[in-house]
């Protein structure tokens, strides 16, 4: 026993003491500079200023909107895309393209996506060429500085998220299940609706859940599409810590960001899990 | 009928992700002193530029090395720490696990004012070791949610084996555990390295104009201008991370969606 | 005549060149219990699901019930199967698994349940309902896909190995209550099975198939007996197979000419092969058996199994088993001259086809 012990604490000791200095104890830092005033006074005034303010409410609504809508656009357009990828492709060589595809937005940074659609979206951008010339609209349509704007953004970087854990949901479905059903006399969308969904259905929560917490967060994305003209809570925060320097306020709106959007997620979770039983 | 939907949807979708990386790379080559898609002319002179800047140059540099290292200790930290947890039944060995995967769920924009805060209690702020240890903490979790799942009771037989055979613990684990858990471990790496080359909201808080990365230079300077270099910059990274996972598919394979038809 | 519940006429599949189904022609009546038997990758699943609608054959046609059911969907053919890992929807309780089939076909929700609570206690597992799939032992699981397949009642069930997940013990049990289940019901079963045993206990007859082909139809007894070729007599029971020469009309030599039989069943082909069930073999040390034909032969193994043992013994360059008593055993030595022995009419003659 003591000698496990001894183990133990060589292993895990060195990576717990580095999470307790530099994870547990900053996120401590801001808890109590949250409650505290500049003097170091216990204070609820910080929570007081956000819960009376309604330029705060107006940015909530604001970036929860736009995490509502992000998650609900990547959900519509990722379920078929997994679908696509996984039960009607079958050509191995085009799967593995899409993969790839799917793939290095990942790997490449939120600035470099977001510029990407800085450059589409623009007053004079691809975007806009292509609807003006083929007859659409009339004028170019402002998309930068917009919620559409950031919506499309923000799709773009959480779509692979859905897609693939909606995807590996659907391939791990046995399809004898869907045989089965057949075999019951289950039509293909009966199937569809009765067995495959429910059995993705965990996939999907999980994914959409991903997509939700990090389109809520998301702070590049919104920043550089946004032009100055939205802002989004993670803004904020942001401007409390880079600009105005006051650290009591900041922490409070950081934890009331995370407290809000772990309520939601758990509530998400719980809702899924009904479901699927 | 069903299907054709879904495979329009499903094209529509893919010329979607595929558009901005295709007006990224193409505008970098374009001949005008604008950005322009299509490119007008096509030319290497903005990728020169960009290598002819030192401060990019460098800014590549941190980037690289940051990347490196922290992904070099975190895995070091993971794997002992998920050995612990695979096999040794400790009181606090869930809340550990939970805790080491918690960085996931945090919105990094707070984790990052945290460590700004804290940091500059301790002295710890805008320096190498300061963006070390935010990343270390950020990408800690891929590694070891990669490879715990590899950690299995068969593979605990195996280093009983192992023991059995006379291998000491060192031992058993570099020849035994280690070629086990090694391809979560890779693809672990591969996604804690590149989460830590791509930060931008937690390393901003703690970059100066001579020490920063490349996404924190792209951001702050994509915000004031826009013209080819930048192009071409971001260009090169999208080339690395196409480069990169072609190779990451050719290797582990990426083929995750391939279906297990009977 | 009667129609056929079940008539496949020229099937034919292939994947990627290779030949799954040769041109398989079956007919399975009202109420029979038919086992298709064969070694993994001889065809087998591959009728079921051919039948079951899950594959489109190449070429031929499938009835059922005087129906070309050939071009239908799954969903829309009067049959249901159990699968082979029983293929319970794991998000569905066990009276939902049960109950999905009526619904689908249809019935009212109170009905649906009414009929599955009805088919669950049809194969005893009352007071199970609520219970979900996960939470159920393998026997038990296999109930509840039974359960869910007669539910509907239909013309047929196709069973893909259904107890093959079962340890040994339970299998047999199971298989019994599948037998009188089926007795009672008068469903046709059609049983897809690589286990000899279970295929000759509980069928009236066997589909033996090898290689995409059909090798035999018959009842098992029937096989055994007179196992049509090589294939035949090799898995079903054990079996000597014994060159022979024809001499004359009506007369066979074994063991190069060491000794005489007559036949009048033998077909006519060049090279022909004599079948004798270890069991027909017996052992004397020292004399003659009056009403057998006897060869000398040296014991080279002796393998003890409880109740019975096999003999392994040599004679003219040809190994011959002999299935006999542990008394028998008890008084043998290895090395020893035995005299072998067999009645004329327990060898079965026949063709012996080019490899």
């Amino acid at each position: 026993m003591t000698a496990s012990w001894r183990t133990v604490a060589q292993l895990a000791g060195l990576p717990a003491l580095f999470f307790a200095a530099f994870f547990i104890a900053p996120m401590m830092v801001v808890l109590i500079a949250s409650f505290t005033t500049p003097e170091g006074a216990p204070t609820l005034a910080n929570y007081f200023r956000i819960l009376f303010d309604s330029y705060h409410w107006d940015v909530l609504w604001v970036t929860f909107r736009i995490g509502a809508l992000t998650t609900i656009v990547a959900v519509l357009i990722g379920y078929p895309l997994a679908w696509y990828l996984v039960r009607i492709v079958n050509w191995a060589p085009w799967r593995r393209a899409c993969v790839i595809l799917l793939v290095v937005p990942l790997f490449t940074s939120n600035i470099v996506r977001s510029f990407g659609w800085m450059v589409l979206l623009g007053r004079n951008g691809l975007v806009n060429d292509t609807l003006v010339s083929s007859g659409l609209i009339e004028r170019p349509m402002r998309f930068l500085g917009t919620e559409l704007g950031i919506l499309i953004g923000l799709v773009y970087i959480l779509l692979p998220f859905i897609v693939l854990a909606v995807g590996n949901a659907l391939a791990k479905v046995d399809p004898a299940l869907e045989q089965a059903s057949a075999d019951l006399g289950a039509k293909p969308f009966e199937t569809f609706w009765t067995v495959t969904f429910p059995l993705s259905l965990p996939g999907l929560m999980a994914g959409a859940i991903m997509v939700f917490m990090l389109a809520v967060s998301a702070y590049v994305t919104p920043a550089l599409l946004s032009g100055g003209h939205i802002t989004v809570f993670s803004m904020l925060i942001f401007q409390q810590y880079s600009s105005v320097f006051d650290f009591h306020y900041g922490g409070a709106l950081g934890i009331t960001m995370l407290v809000l959007t772990l309520a939601l997620v758990a509530i998400a979770g719980r809702i899924g899990e009904r479901r699927s039983v | 009928m069903v299907a054709h939907a879904i495979r329009l949807v499903s094209w529509a979708a893919l010329a979607f992700l595929l558009l901005p990386l295709v007006v990224l790379v193409g505008a970098s080559l374009t001949a005008t002193s604008y950005l322009a898609f299509p490119p007008q002319g096509l030319t290497l002179a903005w990728y020169g530029q960009m290598l002819g800047d030192p401060s990019y140059v460098s800014a590549f540099a941190t980037s690289t090395v940051l990347a490196a290292v922290a992904t070099l200790v975190a895995v070091l930290f993971a794997v002992s720490a998920a050995l612990a947890i695979a096999r040794y039944s400790f009181p606090g060995r869930r809340p550990l696990s939970e805790i080491l995967m918690s960085p996931l769920i945090l919105p990094h924009v707070v984790l990052g004012a945290a460590l700004l805060q804290y940091g500059s209690a301790i002295g710890l702020v805008r320096s190498f070791s300061a963006l070390l240890v935010g990343h270390v903490v950020i990408i800690l979790p891929f590694v070891l949610r990669t490879v715990l799942p590899q950690l299995t009771e068969d593979q605990r037989s195996l280093e009983e084996a192992s023991a059995d055979l006379g291998g000491r613990p060192l031992t058993t684990f570099f020849l035994v555990t280690l070629p086990q858990i090694r391809s979560g471990l890779v693809s672990g790496a591969i996604f804690a390295f590149i989460s830590s080359w791509i930060n931008v909201e937690l390393s901003i808080f703690n970059t100066t104009a001579e020490l920063t990365t490349i996404p924190v230079k792209l951001f702050n300077y994509v915000q004031y201008t826009i013209d080819p270099t930048i192009a071409a910059v971001s260009g090169l990274t999208v080339v690395v991370a196409a480069v990169v996972i072609v190779l990451l598919d050719l290797t582990i394979g990426l083929d995750v969606l391939s279906e297990r038809r009977r | 005549m009667t129609t056929s519940i079940l008539s496949a006429n020229g099937l034919s599949k292939s994947f990627g060149g290779h030949a799954a189904l040769a041109d398989i022609d079956l007919q399975v009546e009202q109420g029979e219990f038919i086992a298709l038997l064969g070694p993994s990758g001889c065809g087998k699943t591959t009728l079921l699901r051919c039948i079951a609608g899950f594959l489109k054959p190449d070429a031929g046609s499938i009835s059922i019930a005087g129906e070309d059911v050939t071009a239908l969907a799954p969903y829309h053919r009067p049959l249901n199967t159990v699968f082979q890992n029983y293929a319970l929807f794991p998000h569905m309780s066990v009276v939902e698994n049960v109950a999905y089939g009526p619904r689908r076909k249809g019935a009212p929700r109170a009905e649906a349940m009414r009929r599955a609570e009805e088919a669950l206690d049809l194969v005893g597992l009352t007071g199970f309902a609520d219970r979900m799939p996960a939470r159920l032992s393998g026997g038990q699981q296999q109930r509840v896909a039974l359960a869910r397949a007669i539910v509907n009642r239909p013309k047929l069930l196709l069973l893909d190995e259904p107890l093959s997940a079962l340890d040994l013990k339970l299998r047999k049990k199971v298989q019994r209550e599948l037998k009188q289940l089926q007795e009672k019901l008068g469903i046709a079963f059609l049983f897809v099975t690589h286990d000899q045993e279970e295929a000759m206990s509980m069928a009236d007859r066997i589909v033996l198939m090898n290689r995409g082909k059909i090798e035999q139809i018959g009842r098992g007894p029937d096989i055994y007996r007179k196992p049509a070729t090589r294939f035949a007599a090799d898995f079903i029971g054990e079996a000597n197979l014994l060159p022979v020469k024809r001499a004359g009309e009506g007369g066979f030599t074994l063991f190069d000419g060491a000794v005489s039989i007559t036949n009048g069943s033998a077909p006519h082909a060049a090279k022909l092969l004599g079948i004798v069930r270890p069991e027909d073999v017996a052992i004397v040390t020292d004399q003659a058996l009056t009403g057998f034909v006897t060869v000398l032969a040296s014991v080279e193994d002796i393998v003890h199994i409880g109740s019975h043992g096999f003999v392994t013994l040599r004679t003219n360059g040809c190994i011959l088993i002999s299935r006999t008593t542990p008394d028998t055993i008890s008084k043998l030595v290895l090395g020893a001259t035995v005299h072998a022995g067999f009645r004329s009419t327990d060898v079965h003659i026949i063709a012996e086809q080019a490899p």
